[in-house]
């Protein structure tokens, strides 16, 4: 009862916002919140009983049955379950008492709080599926949830643009998805979890031949297909190159959704996916190394666009992209604890930074721009310590929370052969830019001379109290979760290739550990260095620069190249289709047939003669016509 | 044949319903004659009140049971009887409320206007009892002179006085191969009961006796091809009138029909599903096409007409037990429909003194209720769910299913397709087009009535349809040994509502 309740009190919350929220109103986060905190205090519960180290199954109802098929809805909890239960909702909790204050006086305040609602339902029950359908409605679910929470402003061009390609982009790694788990019904004839994993072992020899619908021969492994088709979506939903470019446009929706789906829960879901199918993974080396190269690519294109970014959300946007994709890695190089690690402790401090952007943004009267800001720290106490320690969480600075799982992913990545070395070697570069770019962040909003808007300026303090305790808070997380046993805890359940995870007893692991350090003390200096000490260094070195700074400032041009490449063609080849296809084609079928049976209708009204005598031979050479075909049948 | 009359007091209760109306309908001519300043309205309230007191009459017979035959089984009471007595009954108290302002126009006669209304009613309640050859012919030629005279009733109008003559020539034509038609079975078989002529083989003579009885049956319906009469008729005829016109004989006249080709014909039943699959695909297909070229209202609802008799008749060609069923709960549909279509063109031409489409443009700035309730009367004669129409079209095209008559299926649902461009295209003009004289529009209470009581059956029928399922079941029950699926299963439960 107490398991069921978890998403079933969200749901609840969305159905009486959804359907009474034209009454509720302003009254709108007295019905969530309880909700969510609630749900939040039975996850403790769970994480309680579970710890032990038993895996509970609820079936809830049999969803549908046809011939073999035959899906159950149920929740599933294990270790991975519960750790995820309690970031999911802890941050939605927190995110839902910051919105109270983020969104007063908005117009759509209930139909928000009823879409957080919805979010947080359709996430915990992702979290929790127990097998592929249920996994891929409420993947599809969330997705549903982020379209319509980035549109939030429908009134606005920009956040309906924004939702409509955080869904296009979405549905690109969906279908892959689909087809993964249409792949696994064909080979394992179900779709539960338990059967799947168990029969997985079985299934390492087969091969499907790709080209046999045109005749040629290209074999390739049936898990590795299965693998690359699921990841297809994991690169859709966490944002990995190349379909990452929907996740920083998402920012036009309010900065709440930034942090609980875009930071926090919904984009981690590819890696917690990742994470959760380990058993499939591990079967399939190729598999894994296209995760790990492609969660490396994205990780330093990510960092390398933060650095010059000018719309204070959109940095750490990109940083989560770069973030995503080093979780990722870590996946792909098989620590898929380490990358579940640092997944926990992103979304407390990453939730924090976007938190804090709002924070600023709502201060600054939804001014987004960092050139804009500068000398926040004295007015924005709460905000600016909140956002420090953030920031140094991110950076990796040591003792806080992103230092322990970022030194666990790079242990762990170079104890992983000659790819997880190369692959580390980058991650450490990383490091550096990751500091940087998050500093930057801190130096140019908060220190300096003040380039507020004067209009602005007068008037600027903390906002409500609302929103300064999550910011406490997670704050607080940031620090202490790194603390936390999570890789002790999480081991026994996601098993690497190599069998279990190795951890600190590794002798590269204090040498690992300095150097990571050293790197994010050497990124935040430079920081220092080049946006305190001189603050005429950064637009010399982006002259001496051009061309890097120019790729890095317009994203690699990958936007450009999509619209060149897919969405003008597309649109042209629509374009055709109507003017060729249904405007001359079916357009005018559709009218001929039209203008035929009205043509038929004006020659047919001409027997209507109005004479009575043609009236009469008509009925007469019907009855006549009716009797010669009965009399001659 | 001896023909020995005698009449017992039971047998006298069959006979109450018409007796009572008979009774009525010479209180309201007297009535009429001796108080000349009686305002003509109350006549009409007067008739009403009849109507009502034959109607609970019929509701009793309907809940008691009771039944039987009379005359050497000419007349017969029974559910199928008193279902289309009902119908008729019911239809001439909404025709005579629709007609209080319309009877204004007259400039003689009229009080005799209601008196000929209530004759034809009588008539066409004979009609619904008729059991023998010799009972449809005599209940057919008594109810249709009261129409000739009422279809003429405009005596200063040329379209009216020539609908009337046009009518009189053609439905005497009928009469002739109806007489004709009946001469050829009672030469072939020597029987005119129903139930007695089930011959065991098909002469020529029988079959050409059948089918000229089928001709004049389908005129009286307008079944193409012995529809001609029926666009100048209604268009010439007083509205109400053409209201009357083309719900109340066609229901009486399908009662004969269900008769005939369920009791008499039934073992024939493979050689005449094709006669009437033709007859329902050319009405359809005629009806339909021929309305979107009409720009009067009244030639549109008359061709819209033909074509919903073709929907009915699809039904008979099923020829089962869910067959007759289909085509009671469609009548009914039709007449809630129609009926309601017709006094929004009444109450229109009543204030505009027009019937042309063109004079609708705007129609909901002038009077938002009424265009809405044309709305809801053209989408359900249109059989758009959830509106009566759509459960009568899926009613009659189940039954037809269960009897594998595909093309037909196909063909009526092309034609639905076809019909809803016209019924949208007054639909158009009401919601979209501009008024040319934005005047509001007013209606009288008794309009109102007539239109709140087609609202409420046609919403009524589409949304709750079960009772009135159950109704039409049990009123057909005495064909339960039809061949046929639906047969085993009485009972039909459709997805909404029931």
């Amino acid at each position: 009862m107490l398991y069921t309740l978890i998403p079933l009190l969200p749901l609840a919350a969305f159905l009486i916002l959804g359907l009474f929220g034209h009454w509720i109103k302003d009254r709108a986060h007295l019905v969530a919140v309880p909700a969510v905190l609630t749900s939040f205090l039975f996850s403790l519960f769970v994480f309680d009983e579970v710890a032990g180290g038993k895996n509970v199954t609820i079936p809830l109802y049999t969803w549908l049955t046809s011939g073999d098929l035959r899906i159950e809805l149920s929740l599933y909890f294990d270790r991975l379950t519960a750790v995820m239960l309690l970031l999911v909702t802890i941050v939605s909790g927190l995110v839902h008492v910051y919105t109270i204050g983020y969104m007063h006086g908005e117009r759509g305040y209930a139909r928000f709080f009823a879409y957080i609602a919805l979010f947080t339902f359709s996430m915990l029950m992702l979290v929790m599926a127990d097998n592929f359908l249920q996994l891929f409605v409420f993947w599809e679910a969330v997705g549903l949830c982020s379209y319509l929470l980035i549109g939030h402003w429908y009134e606005r061009q920009t956040a309906r643009d924004a939702a409509t390609k955080a869904f296009i982009v979405n549905r690109v790694g969906d279908f892959g998805f689909l087809l993964g788990v249409l792949l696994i019904w064909l080979s394992f004839g179900s779709l539960e979890y338990r059967h799947v994993f168990a029969q997985a072992a079985d299934l390492t020899g087969e091969t499907l031949n790709l080209l046999s619908p045109i005749g040629g021969t290209w074999e390739v492994s049936t898990l590795t297909l299965i693998c690359l088709l699921l990841f297809l979506g994991a690169v859709g939903k966490s944002a990995q190159v190349p379909l990452h470019v929907w996740l920083p446009d998402a920012m036009e929706g309010p900065t709440p959704i930034s942090a609980l789906i875009h930071a926090a829960t919904m984009v981690t879901a590819g890696v917690f996916m990742v994470a959760r199918m380990a058993p499939l993974y591990n079967l399939s080396a190729a598999a894994m190394d296209v995760v790990a190269v492609t969660g490396t690519v994205t990780m330093v294109l990510g960092a390398t666009i933060a650095l010059t970014q000018h719309d204070i959300k959109r940095v750490v946007a990109w940083s989560t992209v770069s973030q995503l994709g080093f979780m990722m890695m870590a996946c792909g190089l098989g620590a898929y604890v380490a990358g579940i690690f640092h997944l926990l402790t992103h979304g407390a401090f990453k939730a924090l930074l976007f938190l804090g952007c709002g924070s600023v943004i709502i201060a600054l009267h939804h001014e987004q721009d960092m050139r804009k800001m500068g000398g926040l720290k004295d007015k924005l106490p709460v905000t600016y310590w909140t956002f420090v320690i953030g920031s140094l969480a991110l950076a990796g600075f040591p003792f806080t929370a992103g230092f322990f799982s970022k030194d666990e992913i790079l242990v762990e990545a170079w104890s992983a052969g000659a790819l997880g070395k190369t692959l580390a070697t980058f991650a450490l570069v990383t490091v550096v830019l990751t500091a940087f770019y998050s500093f930057r962040l801190v130096f140019v909003t908060f220190w300096g001379e003040s380039r507020v808007d004067p209009q602005h300026a007068g008037h600027l303090h903390e906002p409500s109290r609302t929103m300064t305790v999550p910011l406490v808070i997670l704050a607080f997380l940031s620090i202490v979760a790194g603390y936390a046993a999570i890789p002790d805890f999480l081991a026994p359940v996601l098993p690497g290739p190599r069998g279990l995870a190795i951890h600190h007893e590794h002798p590269a692991a204090g040498g690992m550990m300095a150097i990571a350090a050293v790197l994010g003390l050497v990124g935040i200096a430079a920081a220092y260095l080049v946006y305190v000490t001189s603050p005429g260094l950064p637009d010399r070195l982006a002259r001496q620069w051009q061309r890097a700074y120019r790729l890095s400032f317009n994203k690699w041009y990958v936007d450009e190249a999509y619209d060149r490449a897919v969405v003008r063609p597309t649109v042209r080849l629509a374009d055709r289709l109507w003017t060729w296809v249904d405007v001359a084609v079916i357009d005018g079928a559709v009218n001929g047939v039209a203008r035929t049976i009205a043509w038929w209708g004006w020659l047919m009204r001409l027997v209507q003669s109005g004479q009575t005598q043609h009236y009469a031979l008509g009925m007469t050479l019907g009855a006549v016509v009716i009797l010669t075909v009965y009399l001659l049948l | 044949m001896t023909f020995t009359l005698t009449l017992s007091g039971a047998d006298l209760l069959l006979l109450l319903p018409e007796m009572l109306l008979t009774v009525w309908l010479c209180v309201v001519l007297t009535m009429d004659f001796a108080m000349p300043r009686l305002p003509k309205d109350r006549l009409a309230y007067l008739s009403v009140a009849g109507l009502a007191g034959v109607l609970a009459n019929l509701v009793w017979f309907d809940l008691a049971g009771i039944g039987g035959t009379l005359f050497a089984h000419m007349f017969v009471v029974d559910r199928l009887a008193v279902f289309f007595k009902i119908f008729i009954v019911g239809t001439t108290i909404l025709v005579i409320l629709a007609s209080v302002d319309y009877v204004r126009r007259f400039r003689f006669f009229k009080g005799e206007y209601y008196f000929l209304v209530l004759m034809s009613a009588l008539g066409m309640m004979f009609m619904a009892s008729a059991n023998d050859l010799l009972s449809v012919f005599i209940t057919l030629e008594f109810s249709t002179f009261g129409f000739y005279v009422l279809v003429a009733y405009l005596r200063d109008d040329v379209a009216s006085n020539e609908a009337g003559l046009k009518f009189f020539i053609l439905g005497v034509f009928a009469a002739g191969l109806l007489a004709y038609g009946i001469s050829l079975v009672y030469g072939e078989t020597g029987k005119l009961v129903f139930s007695d002529i089930a011959s065991p083989s098909a002469t020529p003579g029988l079959v050409i006796g059948f089918l000229l009885i089928f001709a004049a049956l389908g005129f009286k319906i307008g079944a193409v091809p012995f529809h001609s009469w029926i666009p100048d008729t209604y268009h010439g005829a007083p509205t109400p009138v053409t209201a009357f016109l083309s719900i109340a004989p066609k229901g009486a006249a399908f009662a004969i029909l269900i008769r005939m080709f369920f009791v008499s014909l039934a073992a024939f039943k493979p050689a005449w599903v094709l006669l009437l699959v033709g007859a329902s695909i050319l009405s359809m297909t005629y009806g339909n096409i021929v309305a979107i070229a009409q720009r009067n209202i009244k030639r549109l609802l008359a061709y819209s007409g033909i074509a919903q008799i073709g929907n009915i008749l699809i039904g008979l060609a099923a020829g089962t037990k869910m067959g007759g069923d289909a085509i009671l709960f469609y009548l009914l549909t039709y007449l809630f429909a129609n009926l309601g279509a017709f006094a929004i063109v009444i109450a229109v031409g009543n204030l505009i003194r027009s019937d042309e489409i063109e004079d609708y443009n705007g129609l909901n700035r002038r009077s938002p209720f009424l265009a809405f309730a044309m709305l809801v009367f053209l989408l359900s004669l249109a059989g758009v769910p959830p509106l009566a129409g759509f459960i009568g079209k899926l009613y009659i095209f189940l039954a037809a299913i269960d009897e594998g008559l595909y093309t037909l299926i196909a063909v009526g649902l092309i034609n639905i397709v076809i019909s809803m461009y016209y019924y949208l295209v007054v639909v158009k003009k009401m919601y979209i087009n501009e008024p040319t004289d934005p005047s509001p529009l007013t209606i009288s209470p008794p309009m109102k009535v007539v239109v709140y009581a087609g609202l409420a059956g046609t919403l009524f029928l589409g949304i709750y349809p079960q009772p009135a399922i159950n109704w039409v079941v049990a009123a057909t029950l005495m064909f339960s040994n039809l061949a046929g699926p639906a047969a085993a299963a009485p009972t039909l439960v459709l997805p909404i509502g029931g």
